[in-house]
C-alpha cells in the first residue's frame, strides 16, 4: 500500500483533464456588463468605467488603469461623443460607431465576456453599448516599459545594439524589421492558468519542419504550468522527456539579430510576454560558442575565435580535475620544474589539494553570487575584497598555495568565455575536481566519457545535440566549429533539421 | 526489425575502438611468452582470415532486410534460436569480464597506482550501465569523439616514439622459431569480438557494409603492425619480458617538457574501455531481451551489470574462475559466435528458400 501510494506521489503527474471552460455570452444590458467587470476585478483600483450617453443610448468605455494610452483613448472618445448621429436605436448607433467614427486600425468585437476580459486587461479599452450583445475593443495599450538596449549578457563589437526588452509586441517588431518577409510567422497562445501570459511562436513558413512546430505547440499547449513569470519557467517543457542533463537544448538570447539568424536557419523562437530571454529550439551544442561577431568577422579570424571558445571550455571544466589528478596521483606528468614549485607551494599548506581547491572554488562562487546581485559599485568592492584580499591573505597565511589560486582564477576567466554554459560548467568542474582527487586520470577520463555520452544521447526535436561534430557532417562543420566566408555560407543555407543524424 | 541508426563511418568507429581496447594489452603474456617481433606476421595472417571470417556473418544481416543475428536464429531455429541468443549474450557478458580483468592485471601489477581498483571497477561499471541503456547510437556516438582523442594522442606518442626507435633492435622474422606466429594468430583471433558484435550492429548500419569491413581490417592490422614495430624498436629484447609492453614503449615518449605521456594513454585507454564495457553490455542485453520476450532493457542492464560486479569480485577471490580467462577458452567462443553459429544460420537460411521455391 505504502509502495502503490509512493509510486502514485513520484510517478502519477496530477494533470487534469483541461477542460475547455464554456463562455458566456454578452449581455445586452449595460447594467449586466458593468457588474460582471466590477465582481471579476472584485472592486479593484485599476479598473476604470467611465459611464456616458451617446446619443440616445446608454454606454461606457472599460479599461485597466495603467494599461492604456490615455492620449489616444481621449481622441477616440472625442470622436465618439461629438460625431452627429443619424441613427435612432442601439442597433444603428452600435454599427455607425463601429463603421464610420472610430476608424482605428487596431479595432475589433467580442462577443463573449471572458474574450472582453482578456481583452482589457491586456490593455484594450472595450466600448460597451445599451441594448448591444457585442463590445466593441480599440487596442489603445500604452504602459511605461524600458527602452530598447544592448543586451548587457550579450554584448557585440561589431553587430546591432539593440536587444529585447520585456514587451511582447515590441520584440515581435524588433524580429519583424529584421525578416521583412511574409513567410514569417508569430502564432500567439496565453500560457499559465493564473498569469495568462501571452507567449509568441515565431518561425519560417518555408523554413522551419512542420513536424518539430507541431511539436513545440504540443508542448506547450500541454504545459500545465500555472504562473510563466520568465521565458525559463517554459524552457523545460520544451526539453525532450525525461531529460536529467545538465546541458539545456533550449537556446537563450536577447539579441534580435541572433534570434533572426536561426529563424533563417529553420528554428522556432518561442517569445514570452515580461522576458526579454527568447527560447529557440532546436538548439545544438556548438552554438553554446557562437557569437554573433563571428558573422562580422573574417572566417579564419571567427574559427580562430571559436576555437579558443571551445579550449576555454575544456580549460574551465577539466583544468581544475587534471590539476588536482596529476598532482596527487600522477605527478610523472608534470615537467619537473613546474612539479617543484606546486610542491613547494602546496607542501606547507594545511589541506589537501583537493580539499584546497574545492574551498577555493566555493569561496568563488559566493563572491561571484554575492557581486552579482549587489549594485554594481559595491560589487566592485566585492571582487577586490574576495580577489586581493581574501586571495592574497590565504596564500601569505599559508592555507592555500598560489598554483591552486592560479588555476581556480584561470578556470573562472575561462568560464566568462561561454557565459551561456556557466551553470554545467561550474558543476561539473566541481564533480571533476572529486573524480581527481579519489581516482586520479582514471577517474578524470572516466567522468569525461559519462558527460560525453550524456551530452551525445541528448536530442531535442529529434535533431542531435552533438550534431554535425558526432554525427559527424561536412556540411554542417562549415558553420559549427569552423566558419566558413559568407560567400560559401550563402550558397546553401543550413538548416537544423537537415543536421546529420535528426529523424527528418 | 532494426532501425538503420547508425552510420558506416560510426560502425567502423565502434569497432575500432573495441579493437584498440585490446591491442593495447597487446604483449608477450598474451602469446605464452614468445617474441612479438614476428606477430607482425601474425597480423598479417589475421587480416586476410578476418576477411574470410566476416563472410557468414556479413551475408547473413546484409540480405535480412534489418534482421539481426538473433531473429534469423529465432525465425531458422525457432525455439531453439533462444539458446543461441543466450550464447551471444554469454560471450558478450565474457568480453566485458574479460575486459575489466585485463584492466585489473594492468592497474595492480603494473602501475600499482594509491587508487582502489575495486572502487575503480565498480564505478566504471555503473557508469558503463548507465551508457548502455543509451543505446548504441549514443554510444557511437560518443566513441567518434573518443577514438578523435585516441588517435591524436596516439599520433603524439607514436611521432615520439618513431624518433627514439633503433634500427638495431630488429630480428629477422622466425629468429626463435614459429610458435609465436602460431600463438599470435591464435590470441589476435580470440579478441575479434567486433565479429559478433557485427551480427547484430550491421543491420542497424545505413552504408556499404563491405567497404566499412574492409577499411576497418586494413585500419586494425595497419595498426597493429605499426604498434609492434615501435614497441620492439625502442624497447628492444625488453619488449619480451614486459607484461604490457605497448604501456612501457608509451612511458618513455616525451614531448617537449612533457614527459611519461603513458599517463594521458592510460586516461584514454579508461575511456575506450568505458565505450567497449557499455556496448557490449548493450548489446548483451539486446540478446537476453529478445530471448525472454520484450522485458525492460534496463532491468536487463541492472542485472549484467551485477553479473559483472560478481564476476569482477569473484575473479580476484578464486583462481580455478581464472580459468574463464584462458586463450583457448575466449578462442573457442570467439569461433563458435563470429564464424561457425553464422555459417550455420547462413546454410540453413539457404536450404530453407530452396525449400519455399520448390
Amino acid at each position: 500500500m505504502i509502495l502503490e501510494d509512493i509510486k502514485k506521489f513520484f510517478l502519477e503527474s496530477k494533470k487534469e483533464p483541461k477542460q475547455e471552460k464554456k463562455k458566456t455570452k454578452i449581455d445586452k444590458s449595460l447594467k449586466k456588463t458593468i457588474e460582471f467587470f466590477q465582481k471579476e476585478f472584485d472592486e479593484g483600483a485599476d479598473l476604470i468605467i467611465r459611464q456616458m450617453k451617446i446619443s440616445c443610448s446608454d454606454a461606457a468605455i472599460i479599461s485597466v488603469d495603467g494599461m492604456i494610452d490615455k492620449d489616444i483613448t481621449n481622441d477616440i472618445m472625442k470622436s465618439i461623443v461629438n460625431f452627429e448621429y443619424k441613427s435612432s436605436n442601439s442597433k444603428d448607433l452600435y454599427d455607425e460607431i463601429k463603421d464610420k467614427i472610430s476608424a482605428f486600425p487596431d479595432q475589433s468585437e467580442v462577443f463573449t465576456y471572458e474574450d472582453a476580459l482578456n481583452m482589457a486587461l491586456i490593455g484594450c479599452a472595450l466600448l460597451v453599448i445599451d441594448g448591444q450583445d457585442s463590445i466593441i475593443v480599440f487596442g489603445v495599450q500604452g504602459f511605461a516599459m524600458r527602452a530598447i538596449s544592448e543586451p548587457t549578457s550579450e554584448k557585440s563589437q561589431r553587430g546591432s545594439r539593440e536587444g529585447f526588452n520585456e514587451v511582447l509586441k515590441s520584440n515581435m517588431t524588433l524580429i519583424r524589421r529584421r525578416i521583412a518577409n511574409p513567410k514569417l510567422k508569430f502564432e500567439m497562445m496565453q500560457l499559465g492558468s493564473t498569469t495568462r501570459t501571452f507567449v509568441s511562436i515565431c518561425y519560417m513558413n518555408d523554413r522551419v519542419e512542420p513536424e518539430i512546430l507541431n511539436e513545440v505547440r504540443k508542448r506547450l499547449q500541454n504545459c500545465d504550468i500555472k504562473s510563466v513569470s520568465t521565458s525559463g519557467c517554459i524552457s523545460p517543457y520544451l526539453e525532450e522527456e525525461g531529460d536529467l542533463s545538465l546541458f539545456s537544448s533550449v537556446g537563450l538570447s536577447e539579441r534580435p539579430d541572433s534570434v533572426c539568424g536561426k529563424i533563417v536557419e529553420g528554428r522556432i523562437a518561442v517569445l514570452v510576454d515580461g522576458s526579454p530571454t527568447v527560447l529557440i529550439v532546436p538548439y545544438l551544442f556548438v552554438e553554446y560558442f557562437h557569437n554573433i561577431d563571428d558573422y562580422a568577422m573574417k572566417p579564419y579570424f571567427a574559427t580562430l575565435n571559436r576555437f579558443f571558445k571551445f579550449l576555454a571550455f575544456f580549460i574551465s571544466v577539466l583544468l581544475p580535475g587534471f590539476y588536482v589528478g596529476f598532482s596527487t596521483f600522477n605527478p610523472e606528468l608534470i615537467p619537473s620544474e613546474l612539479l617543484n614549485k606546486i610542491s613547494l607551494a602546496n607542501g606547507s599548506t594545511p589541506f589537501s589539494i583537493m580539499a584546497e581547491t574545492l574551498l577555493i572554488h566555493f569561496i568563488y562562487e559566493i563572491m561571484r553570487e554575492s557581486g552579482l546581485r549587489l549594485p554594481q559599485n559595491l560589487g566592485h568592492a566585492v571582487s577586490i575584497v574576495g580577489g586581493l584580499v581574501v586571495g592574497d591573505a590565504a596564500v601569505n597565511a599559508g592555507l592555500i598555495g598560489a598554483p591552486t589560486i592560479m588555476v581556480v582564477a584561470l578556470t573562472a576567466i575561462s568560464t566568462f568565455v561561454i557565459p551561456n554554459l556557466y551553470e554545467p560548467i561550474s558543476l561539473l568542474r566541481i564533480l571533476f575536481i572529486i573524480a581527481g582527487g579519489t581516482l586520479g586520470i582514471w577517474g578524470i577520463m572516466t567522468l569525461f566519457s559519462v558527460v560525453l555520452l550524456n551530452l551525445c544521447s541528448k536530442s531535442n526535436f529529434g535533431v542531435p545535440f552533438t550534431a554535425p561534430i558526432s554525427p559527424f557532417g561536412l556540411f554542417g562543420m562549415r558553420d559549427s566549429i569552423l566558419r566558413t566566408s559568407w560567400k560559401t555560407l550563402s550558397k546553401n543555407r543550413n538548416r537544423v533539421q537537415k543536421m546529420p543524424g535528426s529523424n527528418y | 526489425m532494426n532501425k538503420k541508426i547508425i552510420s558506416l563511418p560510426q560502425f567502423i568507429v565502434l569497432l575500432m575502438v573495441n579493437r584498440l581496447v585490446i591491442s593495447m594489452t597487446f604483449g608477450p603474456s598474451s602469446i605464452n611468452g614468445n617474441d612479438i617481433w614476428d606477430c607482425i606476421i601474425s597480423s598479417a595472417v589475421v587480416f586476410l582470415l578476418t576477411f574470410f571470417m566476416v563472410i557468414p556473418v556479413t551475408i547473413l544481416c546484409k540480405n535480412s532486410d534489418g534482421s539481426d543475428i538473433l531473429d534469423i536464429n529465432e525465425y531458422t531455429l525457432g525455439k531453439f534460436g533462444k539458446i543461441i541468443s543466450i550464447i551471444y549474450s554469454f560471450y558478450f557478458i565474457l568480453v566485458c569480464t574479460y575486459t575489466l580483468f585485463s584492466f585489473k592485471i594492468f592497474v595492480e601489477n603494473v602501475i600499482n597506482p594509491p587508487i582502489s581498483f575495486p572502487v575503480l571497477s565498480t564505478t566504471m561499471i555503473i557508469f558503463a550501465c548507465y551508457a548502455s541503456s543509451k543505446g548504441i547510437e549514443s554510444i557511437s556516438r560518443c566513441s567518434s569523439i573518443i577514438l578523435f582523442f585516441i588517435v591524436f594522442l596516439l599520433a603524439l606518442i607514436g611521432f615520439s616514439l618513431f624518433r627514439v626507435t633503433d634500427f638495431t633492435n630488429f630480428k629477422p622474422f622466425f629468429y626463435d622459431g614459429y610458435e609465436s606466429l602460431t600463438d599470435g594468430i591464435i590470441f589476435m583471433i580470440s579478441r575479434m569480438s567486433c565479429i559478433p558484435a557485427m551480427g547484430l550492429l550491421i543491420p542497424m548500419t545505413n552504408g556499404n557494409i563491405k567497404k566499412g569491413i574492409i577499411f576497418w581490417n586494413i585500419l586494425v592490422f595497419s595498426l597493429m603492425s605499426v604498434s609492434i614495430f615501435l614497441v620492439v624498436g625502442v624497447l628492444g629484447d625488453l619488449s619480451s619480458v614486459k607484461l604490457f609492453p605497448i604501456y612501457t614503449a608509451t612511458s618513455v615518449s616525451k614531448i617537449s617538457k612533457f614527459e611519461n605521456l603513458d599517463s594521458l594513454y592510460l586516461g584514454l585507454w579508461t575511456s575506450g574501455i568505458f565505450i567497449k564495457l557499455s556496448m557490449f553490455l548493450n548489446l548483451s542485453s539486446e540478446c537476453l531481451r529478445k530471448s525472454f520476450g520484450n522485458k525492460s532493457n534496463k532491468i536487463i542492464i541492472f542485472l549484467l551489470g551485477i553479473i559483472l560486479f560478481l564476476t569482477n569480485t569473484f575473479s580476484k577471490i578464486s583462481n580455478s574462475f581464472k580459468g574463464i580467462f584462458n586463450v583457448k577458452f575466449i578462442f573457442f567462443f570467439t569461433i563458435l559466435t563470429a564464424f561457425v553459429i553464422p555459417f550455420i544460420l547462413l546454410l540453413l537460411k539457404k536450404r530453407s528458400k530452396k525449400i519455399v521455391r520448390i
